[in-house]
């Protein structure tokens, strides 16, 4: 670890493909588009263009892996004076050096092509906002475990006599998965809007090759309503999508695991591709409780924590605790891993009078493009979209009905619903900034929202509450003011 | 609960007045292409009287109106532990930083603001940034160095 490294060579396959995965949507809905105005037959004259476009095709993947080769080749790491460095660029030589005390977390990721290698990448988060962190693509299991030890050994230097009694760490698990309820994750998975349009839009593509009509043709004698063929077609491609998804997220759900380790908390899953977050648990910037409609109704929830911290790779601060859960057992997981926190508060509900103003705010939104769907869409078939109207007067209903704070000590609770209900605990030194807003022609008094900004990551995350009373959220900004020093 | 009672310059308003009239003139240079489009397309001439309306609106919000109503709404005050904002067009806002959670100030001024001898004071927290537009370049000096004094001495209640 003390001289320059490379990482594996594997490095230059993940990068090429991961570019090639980046680029591919886009490349394909061009190929797929066109596919039937490209010459094939070498007889054609306009053969030529189509070797053309080939021979481009095949010099930029060319370019692209002699890129990535030199990305690799140029990317080395060592360890010197208790730092970890990284340098890396061909013209611009870029070096990052991080103190391994501080160092927030040490995530851990393994995919397919990782593990016939033994092989991690490691994901290294950093506490400033200046510096972003590091991410070392392919390095061994070994490595990985000396940086994930050298960090915990930096950060036991600043207490010596505490860590010398607390020498011996022990992981406890605090939660894992249930095959059970991880089926369930998987079942009712919001993924399956996006993979249905994806196997929609294969399906269609892929009209040539299953002989659909003839097939239609044939049912069309059997049955002679259309509308069953298309309601069979949309079944079947939900299904499909359905299935699809199901797998996704049994693959990269199975073996969730939650454990504590002192004060960090490791989050591991996955089977085919196993990850392994580590939490920080003095970086928990606030918890939320997410309840989608459909998991609130079987009194499901996931818990989300919003944690402060760099990463290299997308940026992502949502953790996800744990994905699926009852209700009940959620709060008593959390009540046990943040004792500080309280979970379960009689709220504050919005006015009355502010009903209308919920289930009006949704659909307003909704009225001119319901408007003008109606008016152009020939034959009085848009004013099936007069449907969305009522619809969304629902949600603003289930808002106000699910819309809330409480005040507990230092701790503020925020109830809130878009679409799922979202449950926000924080604490007050957690809040960075708060903000009431009032529009002006509101009567004094009279409704008013507040937000409530954390980091999240290196950025900010708002929280909203709508359609309070003023006064009630002054009480809250009350609250937040910090203590007068005498 | 004590509001904030600072207001920001009275030459914030002229600055915001001159910024109505750079955008009221961009707009009116997109009105008069849409009008010159009108003419030579043969478009429905009733355009004209919608360009008129726009463009005289414009002017009369952009330059007049807004920048007046703005500056009657902004107030600001920087107490030992805390800064308080009040401002907004329709939406009134009220915000509140608490000294602990400064991370740093900066003062900017652009060609205008210099003109007029003002300043912006942007205050950071860890995930946000709040700006207060005009002050004069003493206020912002004295303001700039009050906040970073007291957020250095600033410690947590809790």
């Amino acid at each position: 670890m003390y001289d320059k490294q490379h990482l594996h060579p594997i490095t230059i396959l993940l990068n090429f493909l991961k570019i090639i995965k980046e680029t591919i949507a886009a490349v394909a809905v061009i190929f797929v588009l066109n596919i039937k105005n490209i010459p094939w037959n070498p007889m054609d004259p306009h053969f030529k263009w189509t070797l053309l476009g080939l021979l481009i095709a095949f010099f930029l993947v060319c370019l692209l892996l002699v890129l990535t080769w030199v990305f690799w080749r140029k990317y080395t790491y060592w360890v010197e004076n208790e730092e970890l460095h990284v340098e890396k660029g061909l013209f611009v030589k870029k070096h990052q050096y991080v103190p391994f005390e501080r160092i927030q977390s040490v995530n851990f990721k393994e995919s397919i092509f990782h593990r016939p290698f033994g092989l991690v990448k490691v994901t290294i988060e950093t506490a400033g906002s200046e510096d972003s962190g590091i991410a070392l693509t392919a390095i061994s299991r070994e490595q990985a475990d000396w940086i994930d030890a050298a960090t915990k050994r930096a950060k036991r230097h600043e207490t010596v006599e505490k860590a010398e009694q607390e020498e011996i760490t022990t992981r406890e698990m605090v939660y894992h998965m249930t095959t059970k309820n991880l089926l369930i994750l998987a079942t009712t998975s919001s993924g399956i809007g996006v993979i249905f349009s994806a196997v929609a839009a294969v399906m269609s593509q892929l009209s040539d090759v299953i002989p659909y009509e003839l097939i239609f043709n044939e049912l069309k004698d059997f049955m002679k309503y259309g509308i069953l063929i298309v309601s069979l077609i949309v079944f079947t491609v939900l299904f499909i999508s359905w299935l699809i998804s199901v797998v996704i997220t049994y693959l990269n759900h199975a073996n969730f695991i939650v454990e504590r380790e002192q004060d960090r908390l490791f989050i591991s899953k996955g089977l085919l591709e196993k990850k392994r977050v580590a939490v920080p648990m003095s970086r928990i910037q606030g918890i939320k409780i997410v309840e989608t409609p459909l998991r609130q109704l079987f009194g499901f929830a996931a818990i989300h924590l919003e944690s402060a911290g760099n990463t290299e790779e997308d940026g992502d601060s949502k953790i996800s605790l744990v994905p699926l859960i009852k209700k009940r057992e959620a709060l008593e997981l959390l009540s046990e891993l943040f004792p500080t926190y309280q979970f379960e508060h009689t709220l504050v509900k919005a006015p009355k009078r502010a009903a209308w103003r919920f289930m009006l705010f949704f659909s307003a939104w909704a009225v001119i493009p319901v408007a003008l769907v109606s008016y152009f869409v020939p034959l009085g078939y848009g004013l099936y979209s007069l449907v969305v109207l009522p619809l969304l007067m629902l949600f603003g209903y289930a808002e106000y009905r699910s819309s809330g704070f409480a005040l507990h000590d230092k701790q503020l609770t925020l109830v809130t619903r878009r679409f799922s209900k979202e449950s926000f605990f924080v604490m007050k030194q957690r809040i960075q900034t708060m903000q009431v807003r009032q529009s002006v022609l509101a009567e004094r008094g009279d409704l008013a929202r507040l937000h409530v900004s954390i980091v999240a990551g290196t950025a900010e995350s708002e929280t909203a509450l709508r359609f309070f009373e003023k006064h009630k959220l002054m009480q809250i900004f009350d609250w937040y003011r910090p203590a007068r020093r005498n | 609960m004590q509001e904030p009672t600072q207001q920001i310059s009275r030459k914030g308003l002229t600055v915001w007045r001159i910024h109505g009239v750079i955008e009221t003139l961009i707009v009116w240079l997109l009105l008069s292409v849409i009008g010159a489009l009108t003419y030579f397309f043969d478009w429905y001439s009733w355009l004209y009287i919608v360009i008129a309306v726009l463009a005289f609106l414009e002017a009369a919000t952009a330059i007049f109106i807004f920048p007046k109503i703005k500056w009657h709404h902004w107030r600001y005050e920087v107490r030992e532990e805390e800064i308080d904002l009040k401002y907004g067009l329709f939406i009134i806002k009220r915000v509140l930083v608490p000294m602990v959670r400064v991370q740093h100030v900066n003062t900017t001024q652009g060609p205008i603001l210099k003109k007029y001898h003002l300043a912006e004071i942007s205050i950071s927290t860890a995930a946000t940034v709040h700006t207060i537009p005009a002050l004069t370049e003493e206020e912002a000096d004295v303001l700039r160095s009050k906040i970073s004094a007291l957020a250095r001495v600033a410690e947590d209640d809790v």
